[in-house]
């Protein structure tokens, strides 16, 4: 990772981040993680909480704190300690799965019912690499899924988590859909949740999309 | 980027740890704390392991150090007995779950059969775990003063070897005291002599961290790093390893934590209150979780066939587990404590971010507690069916699987408690009902229904219907118009609320229809002939003494169809078995004996009797009216289009007591507040609440009913109550006609208390 060069003072925003939906989520977050460049070795199970930085624009770096539920959706009632305070949902389902859409659309409702009124949700179909190998492989149609998503207004992906395709594009979306200026400035960011800064921040109006 | 400095990742396993540790800056560490690997010689099996082979340099130890080990080995022994004694997993978990043991007994049950720093039995191949002689070797106290005349062989202190607990404590004190005065160690550097004897891995490890920097001092005894042997050589030795790895991580996440802890408390910035709701009992979990990981560890060094792993888990057991229950109950409160001494947090301890990290901090134990099934069954699925120690594997799944759902089912009713607390503020309307007598909350979810007994997509509604022990209510939510109404709502709920995982703009809800699960008497799963679309439908039908229907309830999951049909199902059936239950004809006019004790006697929708058209004009200007016309624009909200296509095959037939056909409802369902009384007979008492509207002669009967269900069995079908009720000074009235009944009705009227609200009547015959 080379260093952004410094001509206008570095913005730094945090965001959380939390993973749900079906149990292949965790290969998700994993592909995403080990792909790039934080200092994680080949993941765990048991290491769920994970952070990751991208760099959305030369001076505009997005952290990511993960918060990964996999396997752990049966504890229903434990899920909201997960989703609290959460600053963004990817909501994962398998493309080749039907009824995982059927779950991953209970997952949003939830989220829309009890989670930060402004949490930015990302529906994200999995297994791209097989559907692409056999297109009769899709069970959920890029149509309807896309459709549902554009309906309740969520960002919407199709990834492979084995081959790491398309996602550190759906993170990079999502980074630009979150409120960076809000939790750059303090001031805009009076509302704050789990708001801070730890960097010099500035009031750069246009830095936020790339 | 210029602040992530690029970090050496330690890629293969068996890879010194010490690679791993890259010194960063304070915003790097921050993030790196949580992702990093756990290091193999902060765990206190390899440090005790490097600690030995120190120790075995220093002249003269060798026979004190034997000493230890056999010491270990017979506590170890012990440990394995009380464990083969112990009744079987499965059994006891289930007495264990049931009884409503104090925390301080959950405690002295897992400490009386924890002898060692070790949980479980050790391996056949292993006689002790290396924390376990360490910890005896120091009690010794003789071995301390060794390692420091080795040192200072000019300031030798006398050696006096003894069983005598004073002996050993004083050798305990004159080693920390020639520390002091030889060593230049400062005595806040040093440990109370109270540490070398107390059963608990704190203590230990700071003994443990004063000898090693003693050791430290002379080269001759140094000892390398252990390098962790384990070896990966196929798909279950694998899962072993990421056990053991994951649990290294975690224990030392709470080892951060609790050094977090420290700082925050040293500083004072603080309330204890806040600290208690923080870091519930965190030394003592920490120590729990050290002991199990010990165990972890000794079996990953025996050959796979032999390994224990089952056992450390059963040891800890159901039981053991429960050392969570605070920490996993206090887990949404925490969060409101974050948020709010943020700044005191950063201002106390840069160890961990408080507002990035903290919170992620604070839910691994809970998020470890449910990893553990999956990690057990993973390795059970790789373990040999032959191999020795496979039944207990597999005890030790249903076990953790039993921790991690006695988790989740109290972080449920903790959360009910406070659905029931939210519901209390957030209903407006009761129609008559309350919250008295129904019983626990068992589930509560938003559904759709569709009363079987009138039809068109009008009858479908999204409801949140709220499941008791007793009865289950259906609310609708009421447009959020009624500004002063929800002000007041949020004014008050604002400093509550502020925990619930719902935020403060909850609307208000008034009461929709109802059933008693005493009525039901059919229920069915999936059914959608009614309904048309695929989903998960739950059809019950009720039959009570002057209603009779049914309704489709359509949920969101399957998983909630499941739950509430199983407790559903459990519920009558317990009835049943409770009570001789009597199904009356079906006419409607007197309310006699057919309600079960358990319910308040509400007299329910008597419809075209003088009663309820009397009561209904009293009441037409109440709100529920006016609410009806709004109705029509909430229902769509939510309620997908798949069933309104559904065709009009039925007929209204019968009184519809449910949700739908509202227009019956508004017009029958009792608007006022019930009353609620309470009835003395021979110095009992027993409580009820009717409405205010039942004439007098159905209220004797009421009453006659309840007690001879209650605490008049000695009463029969055909005797005459004498009543009189308690007026405001005190003095007992006769009450005998629907007059008095009136008067005693606007006598509680000026009651402002609600809870004091009651008319109390005393029976004689």
């Amino acid at each position: 990772m080379s260093a952004p060069i410094n001509t206008e003072e570095p913005r730094f925003a945090q965001f959380k981040l939390v993973l749900l939906g079906e149990s292949a989520v965790g290969k998700v977050l994993h592909r995403f993680v080990k792909d790039s460049f934080d200092d994680f070795r080949e993941s765990t199970i048991g290491a769920a909480f994970l952070t990751q930085t991208i760099l959305l624009d030369h001076n505009t770096t997005v952290k990511f704190e993960i918060w990964d539920t996999a396997g752990q959706e049966r504890y229903k009632s434990l899920a909201p300690m997960y989703y609290r305070n959460a600053n963004c949902a990817l909501v994962v389902f398998d493309l080749t799965k039907q009824e995982s859409l059927e779950k991953a659309k209970s997952w949003i409702k939830e989220l829309q019912r009890q989670a930060n009124s402004d949490i930015v949700i990302a529906l994200t179909g999995n297994k791209l690499d097989l559907v692409q190998e056999d297109e009769g492989a899709r069970e959920v149609s890029e149509d309807e899924a896309r459709a549902y998503a554009n309906e309740l207004g969520l960002l919407y992906f199709e990834v492979s988590a084995k081959t790491g395709q398309e996602i550190k594009e759906s993170f990079k979306s999502i980074a630009e859909k979150l409120p960076i200026e809000e939790k750059v400035n303090p001031r805009q960011g009076r509302r704050s949740r789990n708001v801070d800064l730890s960097r010099p921040n500035t009031n750069d109006q246009q830095a936020c999309g790339c | 980027m210029s602040h992530m400095p690029g970090l050496k990742s330690a890629t293969s396993f068996s890879s010194s740890s010490s690679l791993a540790r890259t010194p960063s800056g304070p915003m790097v560490a921050a993030g790196l704390i949580m992702n990093k690997r756990a290091d193999v010689n902060e765990s206190l099996y390899y440090i005790c392991q490097r600690l030995i082979a120190k120790l075995e340099k220093v002249p003269g130890m060798k026979a004190y150090l034997n000493l230890a080990f056999s010491s270990a080995e017979e506590c170890s022994e012990q440990q394995a007995m009380l464990l083969s004694q112990r009744p079987a997993s499965s059994s006891s978990h289930h007495n264990s779950t049931s009884s409503l043991d104090s925390e301080i007994s959950v405690r002295s049950k897992w400490d009386r059969t924890m002898l060692t720093f070790s949980a479980g039995m050790l391996p056949a191949q292993i006689n002790y775990d290396p924390v376990t002689p360490v910890w005896r070797l120091f009690q010794q106290g003789v071995p301390l003063c060794l390692i420091f005349n080795s040192l200072k062989p000019e300031h030798s202190i006398p050696l006096v070897s003894s069983d005598d607990l004073k002996v050993c404590k004083m050798n305990v004190y004159r080693f920390l005291s020639c520390c002091k005065q030889y060593l230049d160690i400062r005595d806040e550097d040093l440990f109370p002599i109270t540490s070398v004897f107390a059963d608990d891995t704190n203590n230990l490890l700071k003994v443990i961290k004063v000898v090693n920097s003693v050791l430290d001092l002379d080269p001759r005894f140094t000892a390398p790093e252990i390098e962790e042997t384990y070896k990966v050589t196929d798909a279950r030795s694998k899962v072993v390893k990421e056990l053991v790895e994951s649990e290294r991580k975690f224990v030392q996440d709470l080892e951060t934590l609790l050094r977090y802890r420290d700082d925050v408390m040293k500083r004072e910035l603080i309330s204890s209150e806040d600290l208690g709701i923080l870091f519930p009992n965190l030394p003592e979990i920490v120590d729990f979780q050290r002991r199990f990981l010990v165990g972890l560890e000794c079996n990953a060094s025996v050959p796979e066939k032999y390994q224990r792993i089952g056992s450390v888990f059963l040891h800890a057991g159901v039981q053991g587990f429960k050392i969570y229950d605070p920490w996993s109950l206090l887990q949404t409160q925490a969060i409101d404590v974050i948020a709010r001494e943020a700044g005191n947090l950063k201002r106390s301890s840069s160890l961990i971010d408080a507002s990035y990290e903290l919170q992620s901090f604070l839910i691994k134990p809970v998020q470890r507690l449910c990893k553990y099934p999956l990690l057990l069954q993973q390795l059970l699925k790789l373990t040999d069916s032959s191999w020795p120690n496979y039944n207990e594997l597999e005890a030790s799944l249903e076990s953790s699987k039993e921790v991690a759902h006695n988790v989740n089912e109290a972080q449920r009713k903790s959360e009910n408690v406070q659905l029931v607390k939210d519901l209390q503020e957030r209903v407006v309307d009761w129609r008559g009902h309350g919250l008295l007598n129904v019983g626990e909350l068992l589930f509560s979810n938003t559904v759709v229904v569709k009363d079987l007994l009138s039809d068109g997509p009008s009858s479908e509604k999204e409801v949140h219907c709220y499941m008791f022990e007793k009865i289950i209510y259906f609310f609708k939510e009421m447009a959020p118009k009624n500004k002063i109404l929800s002000a007041r709502k949020k004014s008050s709920a604002s400093l509550t609320s502020s925990s619930g995982s719902l935020n403060g703009s909850q609307s208000n809800l008034y009461l929709n229809g109802r059933v008693f699960i005493s009525n039901i008497n059919v229920i069915t799963s999936n059914d959608a002939g009614s309904f048309g679309g695929p989903g998960r439908y739950l059809t019950i039908r009720w039959k009570g003494t002057k209603e009779r229907g049914g309704c489709v309830i359509k949920f969101r999951s399957e998983e909630q169809l499941v739950r509430w049909e199983a407790a559903l199902k459990r519920l009558t059936k317990d009835q049943e078995l409770d009570m001789p239950k009597v199904r009356n004809r079906d006419n409607s006019g007197s309310s006699e004996g057919e309600y079960l004790p358990k319910f308040p006697p509400v007299v329910d929708s008597p419809m075209g009797s003088a009663r309820s058209s009397a009561s209904s004009i009293q009441d037409s200007f109440k709100m529920p009216h006016v609410r009806q016309k709004s109705e029509v624009s909430l229902l769509s909200y939510g309620a997908p289009g798949p069933y309104s296509d559904e065709k009009k095959n039925r007929s209204v037939s019968s009184p519809a007591t449910l949700v739908g056909s509202l227009a019956h409802h508004v017009a029958s369902v009792e608007l006022r507040e019930q009353v609620n009384i309470k009835l003395t007979y021979k110095n009992e008492n027993v409580h009820l609440s009717v409405q205010p509207h039942v004439v007098f002669a159905d209220l004797l009967t009421t009453f006659l009913n309840k007690l001879r269900l209650t605490i008049g069995d000695d009463l029969k079908a055909d005797d005459t109550l004498k009543l009189k009720y308690r007026d405001e000074d005190d003095d007992l009235i006769q009450f005998r006609s629907d007059d008095d009944w009136t008067v005693a009705r606007d006598m509680l009227n000026q009651i402002a208390d609600e809870e004091s609200r009651i008319l109390n009547i005393v029976v004689t015959v």
